[in-house]
């Protein structure tokens, strides 16, 4: 048995959808996935990128669009709302 | 535990498997395995994450324990294969209503045609109730294989009775311990 879906058909079944991203780093990002490539770099709109400090404070900015590259990728998590919601 | 068979590979006899992946910058985390590719990007369903936080990220005046377990739950993850380090078994693949439903034990009913006065499938060899003689009250089962109209007492040379009965007490009177008398209906 093969697995029904690749992890990155998922991912183009996202597109449009709202989308939280996890980066490497205490970084995330939460937006509107408008697509992506091979390499998973991918570009949101009206995005909120959160940082974590090491105090724990979460720092938040808004973006109007953005293009993530995906080296710095850890985890895609399809319709959140991001940390706010975890 | 390891699964049972390991059919086109480790990883796919994993699927849907409860699995715990380690990632490169210290978080680990716990779902179901759904999917995975050449890259080991990983789709996670129900997913938990566990991140360690670093004492020494921490200022020195705070007063923490050592190491301090963040868990926060995700759901629907799909990790990234760059970042996996290492992929372990958590548990097998969780119980669905789909396996409790076939779980279910046959009970003591059974299904069979429906026939007209023939409920049950006659025994191989014999004739089906319904044409059989009127059994008699001492008398023994209707032998097999002789011709019609021969008598019950009589048998063929050679023939040695029905078989699997030896020493079976000759038709016509009570068994041993019954009273005498005229035979009920």
């Amino acid at each position: 048995m093969t697995s029904q879906i690749l992890p990155l058909e998922l991912i183009d079944r996202c597109i449009g959808s709202r989308i939280w991203v996890v980066m490497k780093s205490e970084r995330e990002f939460t937006g509107t996935l408008l697509g992506f490539d091979d390499f998973v770099n991918m570009v949101l709109e009206d995005v909120t990128e959160y940082e974590t400090t090491p105090e724990g404070d979460r720092k938040s900015t808004k973006l109007a669009q953005t293009l993530l590259n995906g080296n710095n990728i850890c985890m895609l998590i399809p319709g959140s709302a991001g940390p706010e919601s975890a | 535990m390891p699964p049972p068979k390991a059919k086109g590979g480790k990883m796919t006899s994993l699927i849907n498997w409860r699995i715990k992946i380690t990632l490169n910058d210290g978080r680990s985390l716990t779902g179901q395995m759904l999917a995975f590719d050449k890259h080991m990007n990983i789709v996670l369903a129900d997913c938990e994450e566990f991140r360690r936080i670093r004492p020494k990220k921490k200022s020195p005046e705070e007063e923490t324990p050592a190491y301090q377990e963040q868990k926060r739950t995700l759901g629907l993850v799909i990790v990234r294969g760059e970042i996996v380090v290492s992929l372990s078994v958590e548990g097998p693949p969780p119980v669905t209503d789909e396996d409790k439903k076939n779980m279910l034990l046959p009970g003591p009913g059974r299904g069979m045609p429906a026939g007209r006065g023939m409920g049950m499938m006659p025994p191989v060899g014999l004739p089906p109730p319904s044409m059989q003689a009127r059994p008699m009250p001492y008398g023994q089962p209707p032998p097999m294989g002789m011709p019609p109209g021969m008598p019950p007492q009589f048998r063929p040379p050679g023939f040695p009775g029905p078989p699997g009965m030896p020493g079976m007490p000759f038709p016509g009177g009570p068994p041993p311990g019954f009273p005498p008398g005229p035979p009920p209906q």
